[in-house]
């Protein structure tokens, strides 16, 4: 056995391949962290522990295909070079040949999994060596933190996988069938990641997935930065039931294969006897053979018919392909059926949705055959010798090709109709019958297909050069993935050099294909020309006959270049450069593409050169009059505004700095004169204006005011402005004005520099040579952060009016009541004016839309209009918004003060984004966020609802009480937006129904802050969406929990009304906040308010076991084992054990869950108290009437708990 | 109806000379081409077949320059190469349907009249709905026999067809080959004599890539007439005859060892007078070349 063993080693060891794999693990691992293209956050090393560990998960995920090769070969070597029957002959017993051969060969695998151990290795000394990477984004190598993962994760893994191939090869004495073993093995993978998406299933997932990654990501997600940098993993929990569980379905596969092999079966002669019986009878002579032939030019074309149906043929009767196609399908199903959820709640199966989940998963099977069995297909004559036979047929080389073509465009378009046919089936099944075949049609067929034709192009280009199967599918896999390496990792993203590449689209039910048609038609004649040439050109390539090597097919090939095909080809290449030139002058000059880099450096210069400007006096705006014209179906929009400004400043004013980027043109006019301007910005030109490029126009403009403004005057002047789409983009969906479904922000220019269009990332500031950046916002006692807006330093308050145009068939609406609306030609015009002040924050909006009308009333008993503008077709849950905003202003109005106007819209907008915004009196919802969801089950999470009111409670906090521009003050916004929103919904719903949305809000907050680049703020000075959504409304949602409803109420209430529609400074600030707050609180609660505003705090709750004895008819005496521990972190997540008397936390026992009367899942507490706990284990006992069923520690997760899975466990009830 | 090769010379890349300057006229009928191993007879049928070129010398089918006009030999042809394979997934029926249409068969109703009879004649109609992949060894022979006849071939070169066929099926192809027209040149290629004695009525012996010997059988039996003897010897005595004797062939007949010498007279030392046969004009004819006679 020894002998084998060390044979198997040797002959491995003389391979090239042994080294040519650990090279590539090792060059892949090598670049990654030499080039710091690692998904490190900034304060994370590219070397840290979490990192190196992640890097070797993922690296033994794609060394499962070395593995393949490694593990599967060494018995079918000894089949294939027939050397098997000798081995009768030799002394060795199947013990020892199988174990010398199969620990030889993973001992080799073992090696070569090193590899990726190595290029870390180098990475981190490369990297900071060469300045490639700030050396100060590489921590200490420590030799634990890249051996462990690779003891528990990579060795496990492949040792599952090892098994599993060998065990295939033993099995099935096939070296194809290795390749169904690793179908099998992506799909659990997809499978399991596909689980993944919905946190409900966890698990599971964990469990179920082969790899473990999963579980690892599990187990890492809520890593601080600190931790991620000292981070082992801990093999405990379902991560060890998960290498349990894996590694021994790999014992049992290596035994099965152990016990299976045995040298008389595994190398027995494969030909099957033949079967017939003997023909007794004389032949007939006949001279039947005689008949007529053919080869005119049509004998050409059926032939390239005829070949192209046996080719067609061949692959669907591929046990491969059916079983990737079946995997397929299996995906598209689910993808279909599922969707994409929002809070685990499912939109109805509209067909432009069910386009873009065919992206998902499918994509993956369809880019697996096309790029297999194109090559497959080149090369099955010659694989199966064949073409001994059919070479010698009088059928042009051009017809051999072009039939093999043809059979692999019949198959994609099968690819492409099968989501047609899968896609009506589902939706019949789900009872929506609203199929649009035109969708279907368009993006299947137009869209799909010629994307998966040109796919195959290029692999059939690169078969027919390469003329070897294997190396052929390694091209062109090689070749996919060098473009997807370069598009994530190097931030390349210019469509035209990335083959088959086209901007991104999206359906929209509102707005069908919209823009996206007219690039996607370009892009694809592009593509497909392209595509056609190479097949064309490299024909030339094509090896006929029994002579092929490289000196006999160049010197053809030579031969062929000026032949028809050949001269088509070039003719090909020209159109697709001329096309490709079409669409270089939309990108490049029409819209001036910029690199990533480009959009950095430019963001750099901006601030370089500009940053003095920030504070310097500007007047501010009083009154707008606007004048806006949309030209939905040009995509253009014009605006002409008079614009009222007031130096409320104590310096005079001489220069009006404004800023329009994205605009096409603006100007300031002042007596109808255009004022002129100096363009301060200089930038280099765009790189990709090779043929010249003229000056851009300046978008940051410093006029001279026409007399200088002193303290209290007032000017008047017209601003215009133009938005206007020509030709079509690179990428990015331009979504503001569209055929149906415009939504503009705003429509003016701004005054002077704005802080937000400053680079955030310290690691690229540092690249310009930019001081860090630890805060967005002045502190809180800053005079010129107090007296200035959050949202818009342009204005206090303004008075605002608009007259709005649009194309007939639309309705364009613009904050403000209606006056007026009227005809003119082929325009319709609307006339807004908002008769009390807002800020200046506004937005215009027109579609072509259907309007639901409804009333709320105030709690004085007037009325207010509830309007919602939406797409007629999308009327399920109209309900629901309405009900939002009725409940809403009925409740906020009680609690908080009146709502401050006399209506309230919702408009829907296509879902190219999806989120809301609250302009005053006025909400632009999208399309996907709701409109379409399908809320059948009780227990969904009514969002629809939730948005809506949080949308609504932003007319109160944000639109009443506006933030000012200090650290945190968004909070005022946000985090009371979320949470009244979180109160008003609970009070419909109920509690219970609130906890999958509480999951999600400490799901996102955990995670928020395990990504943090930069420091993490307390919450009174917090600057991340994490903190002010997700932490914002459970630490509130806590407080309440503490003190009540009522006392909430009141200091919301207080605050409301202290800063209330101010027309002047100061303005509210998050300490502002926090001391109404704090003045209601009881002082007992005083140390959460401080652990939440003022610290980041977490809590480790766990309940170790609950047990409950019956001591009367149905009462049971419940005992909990329970530990806790509050801990306090530091700005980059260093947690330490906070020291402290005890916390009031809850302590609950339930009963059995049962449903209430709406159907809704309904938890009966027989327990719920809150309980002053220290630090440390706890046992605590409490008397239940009723059966408990479950109990724990702080069971609603109203705590932010670090590992809020553990909180509560089942009761053993002893007799 | 001719096939005329001149001076047809091949090296390959890896320096092995199969073809030298090999010259033959072959009229119509069965010609068969007899030689060893690696003789280069499928080098040269795989150069007429259209698959390789020659590096010099020329392939003319009447006027038709096989090496200039690769297609239009290819209309005329039937082939059964040595090694080939077919589609494992697809029926003996539908590929033999499919290859009658490649080779010109336009008629769908004609194609399946002759795939039927074709399929009959090698014995493999009740099994042509069956996946070829699932045939044996000695059914996918006659498999390639079929595909080789089909379409009315003007020009039927096979390699080595009665290669894995048991004694049962070789007569059956036999008669088969028969039955094809006078009109058609049958270029085969065997290294069992047998074949060439029973159906050919013209032949040549190829040896290392050159043409040792070419005409009909007979001419090669009357050059041997009188000049076969042949004894019985002990295993050990082989070298000792080999230094005095001309040995041509040797065979094992009940421990003895038959041998069959050359010679111009009678050798006497206990030699017999023999009928010369096929085999020995073989053997005579390769013996120049390489030394056939081994134990």
């Amino acid at each position: 056995m020894l002998n084998i063993f060390l044979f198997e080693l040797k002959y491995r060891f003389s391979r090239p391949a042994t080294y040519i794999y650990f090279s590539l693990l090792m060059v892949v691992a090598l670049l990654l962290i030499a080039s710091g293209s690692t998904p490190a956050s900034e304060k994370v090393f590219h070397n840290a522990p979490i990192v190196v560990a992640e890097l070797q998960l993922l690296i033994s995920l794609f060394g499962i295909m070395i593995a393949s090769a490694v593990m599967g070969v060494p018995l079918y070597r000894d089949i294939e070079h027939k050397t098997g029957t000798f081995l009768f002959s030799y002394p060795i017993t199947k013990n020892a040949y199988f174990m010398g051969r199969f620990w030889g060969s993973f001992v080799t695998l073992l090696f070569i999994s090193m590899g990726t151990i190595v290029g870390v290795y180098l990475g981190t000394i490369i990297g900071s060596a060469t300045g490639w990477t700030d050396a100060e984004r590489y921590g200490a190598n420590d030799i634990l933190s890249y051996l462990h993962p690779w003891a528990t994760v990579v060795l496990p893994n492949f040792w599952f996988s090892s098994t599993l191939f060998f065990a295939v090869i033993v099995f099935t004495r096939n070296i194809k069938s290795i390749y169904t073993g690793g179908i099998v093995f992506f799909i659990c993978y997809l499978l399991a990641n596909f689980l993944a998406q919905d946190i409900e299933n966890r698990d599971l997932v964990q469990i179920l997935d082969p790899f473990g990654l999963n579980s690892f990501s599990f187990q890492t997600r809520y890593l601080t930065p600190y931790e991620q940098n000292s981070f082992l993993l801990s093999v405990s929990g379902n991560l060890l039931i998960n290498r349990l569980l894996w590694a021994g379905i790999g014992l049992v596969f290596f035994l099965a294969a152990y016990f299976r092999f045995s040298f008389k079966y595994f190398f027995q002669s494969t030909a099957k006897k033949s079967k017939e019986k003997e023909d007794k009878a004389p032949v007939v002579v006949d001279k039947g053979f005689s008949v007529t032939t053919d080869f005119s030019k049509k004998y050409q074309i059926s032939s390239l018919l005829n070949l192209a149906k046996i080719e067609v043929k061949n692959i669907i009767k591929d046990g491969y392909f059916r079983a990737i196609m079946l995997g397929g399908l299996i995906f598209l199903v689910l993808d279909f059926w599922i969707g994409s959820t929002i809070y685990s709640v499912p939109n109805q199966p509209s067909t432009s949705f069910l386009m873009e989940y065919k992206g998902y998963d499918y994509l993956i099977f369809v880019f697996i055959i096309l790029v297999f069995f194109t090559g497959e297909s080149l090369h099955r004559d010659k694989a199966s010798g064949y073409s001994a036979i059919s070479d010698t047929f009088p059928v042009k080389n051009g017809v051999t090709i072009g039939s093999k073509f043809l059979g692999m465009a019949f198959v994609c378009l099968l690819l492409s109709i099968f989501p047609i046919v899968v896609g009506v089936i589902v939706q019949t099944l789900k009872g929506y019958f609203q199929y649009d075949f035109g969708v279907y049609l368009v993006d299947c067929l137009l869209i799909s297909f010629p994307d998966y034709l040109q796919m195959v192009m290029l692999v059939f280009a690169i078969h027919l050069l390469v003329n070897n199967k294997f190396a052929g599918h390694a091209v062109s896999i090689g070749v996919w993935l060098v473009m997807i390496v370069l598009r994530s990792f190097a931030d390349y993203d210019f469509n035209l050099f990335f083959f088959s590449y086209k901007p991104g689209y999206i359906w929209s039910d509102m707005n069908g294909l919209g823009h996206f048609g007219q690039p996607l038609l370009w892009y694809n004649l592009y593509w497909t020309a392209f595509g056609l040439f190479l097949i064309l050109f490299f024909s030339v390539f094509y090896a006929r006959g029994a002579e092929i090597n490289l000196k006999t097919r160049l010197k053809k090939s030579k031969s062929r270049l000026l032949s028809a095909s050949s001269i088509t080809a070039y003719v090909l290449l020209i159109v697709s450069v001329l096309i490709g030139s079409y669409i270089f002058k939309n990108v490049v000059y029409t819209n001036t593409y910029l690199t990533q880099k480009e959009q950095e450096k430019r963001s750099a210069e901006y601030e370089k050169q500009l940053k003095h400007y920030e504070f310097i006096a500007q007047p501010k705006v009083t009154d707008i009059n606007l004048k806006a014209d949309i030209f939905p179906k040009e995509r253009d929009a014009y605006f002409d505004a008079m614009v009222q400004m007031v130096n409320k400043t104590d310096e005079p004013i001489d220069s009006l700095h404004l800023s329009g980027q994205g605009f096409r043109y603006f100007h300031a006019i002042y007596n109808g004169d255009t004022l002129g301007y100096r363009g301060p910005l200089k930038v280099d030109k765009a790189k990709f204006k090779v043929f010249g490029a003229e000056d851009e126009r300046p978008w940051y403009k410093i006029y001279k005011l026409p007399a200088t403004l002193n303290p209290g005057d007032t000017i008047d002047l017209q601003l215009t402005a133009a938005y206007v789409n020509e030709g079509f983009v690179n990428n990015g969906y331009n979504r503001e004005i569209v055929y149906n479904g415009t939504f503009i922000g705003g429509g003016l220019p701004s005054i002077g520099y704005s802080a937000n269009n400053e680079l955030s990332s310290d690691e690229t500031r540092k690249k310009y040579d930019l001081p860090p950046k630890d805060y967005e916002l002045p502190p809180h006692d800053d005079p010129y952060g107090r007296r200035t807006l959050l949202f818009n330093d342009d204005a206090d308050l303004i008075n605002f009016q608009a007259t709005v145009s649009t194309d007939k068939d639309q309705i364009a609406v613009a904050p403000g009541y209606l006056q007026r609306e009227w005809t003119e030609g082929e325009r319709k015009y609307f006339h807004y004016v908002q008769d009390t002040q807002i800020g200046l924050f506004f937005n215009i909006v027109s579609a072509d839309y259907a309007v639901f009308e409804d009333k709320a009333k105030l709690p004085d008993g007037s009325d207010v209009n509830i309007e919602i503008f939406h797409h007629a077709a999308h009327d399920a849950n109209l309900e629901r918004f309405s009900a939002a905003f009725k409940d809403g202003i009925e409740y906020f109005s009680a609690a908080y003060g009146n709502y401050q106007f006399r209506q309230m819209r919702l408009l829907e907008f296509p879902r190219y984004a999806s989120f809301a915004q609250s302009f005053p009196n006025t909400v632009p919802y999208s399309e996907n966020f709701g409109w379409v969801a399908n809320f059948s089950d009780p227990n969904d999470f009514d969002y629809g609802y939730f948005v809506t009111s949080h949308e609504l409670a932003h007319q109160w906090w944000g639109h009443q009480v506006a933030p000012n521009y200090t650290r945190g003050s968004n909070l005022i916004s946000e985090a009371l937006a979320e949470y009244t929103a979180l109160v008003l919904t609970e009070k419909k719903y109920g509690k219970d129904n609130m906890q999958r949305f509480l999951k999600q809000e400490l799901d996102n907050y955990l995670s928020g802050r395990s990504n943090e680049n930069k420091k993490e703020h307390v919450f009174i000075n917090c600057n991340r969406s994490y903190q002010w959504y997700y932490k914002g409304s459970l630490i509130l949602y806590g407080l309440r929990d503490y003190v009540g409803d009522s006392v909430m109420n009141t200091a919301l209430r207080k605050f409301r009304d202290k800063f209330a529609l101010k027309a002047e400074p100061p303005y509210a600030g998050s300490n502002d906040l926090y001391t109404f707050i704090k003045a209601e609180v009881p002082d007992s609660i005083h140390y959460y308010l401080e652990d939440t505003w003022l610290k980041l705090t977490l809590y480790e709750n766990k309940v170790e076991e609950a047990k409950a004895k019956k001591i009367a008819d149905d009462e049971y005496e419940v005992t909990l084992d329970i530990t806790s521990q509050k801990l306090y972190a530091d700005s980059l997540g260093m947690e330490t054990d906070a020291q402290y008397a005890g916390d009031y936390i809850d302590i609950g026992v339930f009963a059995a869950e049962d449903t209430d009367e709406n159907g809704r899942k309904r938890t009966n507490p027989l327990y719920l108290q809150k309980h002053k706990l220290a630090p440390g284990e706890h046992s605590i006992t409490v008397k239940v009437k009723g059966e408990p069923v479950k109990a724990g520690i702080d069971p609603y997760n109203k705590l932010i708990d670090r590992i809020p899975d553990n909180n509560t466990t089942g009761v053993d009830i002893e007799d | 109806m001719q096939l005329s090769i001149k001076n047809l010379s091949k090296t390959y890349s890896n320096g092995v000379q199969a073809l030298k300057n090999v010259s033959l006229t072959i009229e119509q009928g069965m010609f068969g081409l007899l030689g060893p191993n690696g003789a280069g007879k499928s080098s040269l049928m795989r150069t007429i077949a259209t698959l390789q070129n020659a590096d010099t010398g020329s392939i003319m089918l009447d006027d038709i320059n096989a090496l200039e006009n690769p297609q239009a030999i290819r209309e005329k042809l039937g082939y059964l190469p040595q090694d080939f394979g077919l589609y494992p997934r697809i029926s003996a029926e539908v590929m033999l349907d499919h290859i009658a249409q490649m080779k010109g068969v336009g008629s769908r109703n004609e194609r399946k009249q002759l795939v039927a009879n074709l399929l009959e004649k090698v014995n493999l109609y009740k099994d042509r709905k069956k996946a070829l992949g699932t045939y044996s060894g000695g059914m996918r022979q006659r498999f390639g026999i079929a595909q080789a006849l089909v379409g009315n071939p003007s020009l039927i070169i096979v390699d080595e067809p009665t290669a894995g066929l048991d004694p049962t099926e070789r007569n059956r192809f036999y008669n088969l080959l028969s039955e094809i027209g006078e009109n058609t040149i049958v270029l085969l290629s065997t290294h069992i004599v047998e074949d060439v004695s029973t159906l050919c009525s013209r032949m040549a012996i190829i040896c290392e890539g050159e043409l040792l010997m070419e005409g009909t059988p007979a001419d090669g039996l009357a050059v041997l007439k009188d000049k076969i003897y042949s004894k019985s010897i002990d295993k050990q005595e082989l070298p000792a005859y080999k230094e005095k004797y001309q040995v041509i062939s040797t065979k094992l007949k009940e421990g003895q060892l038959s041998l069959r010498v050359q010679s111009d007279t009678n050798p006497g030392d206990g030699f017999e007078p023999a009928t010369p046969n096929l085999e020995d004009v073989y053997f005579t004819h390769i013996s120049t070349k390489i030394d056939p006679v081994t134990l």
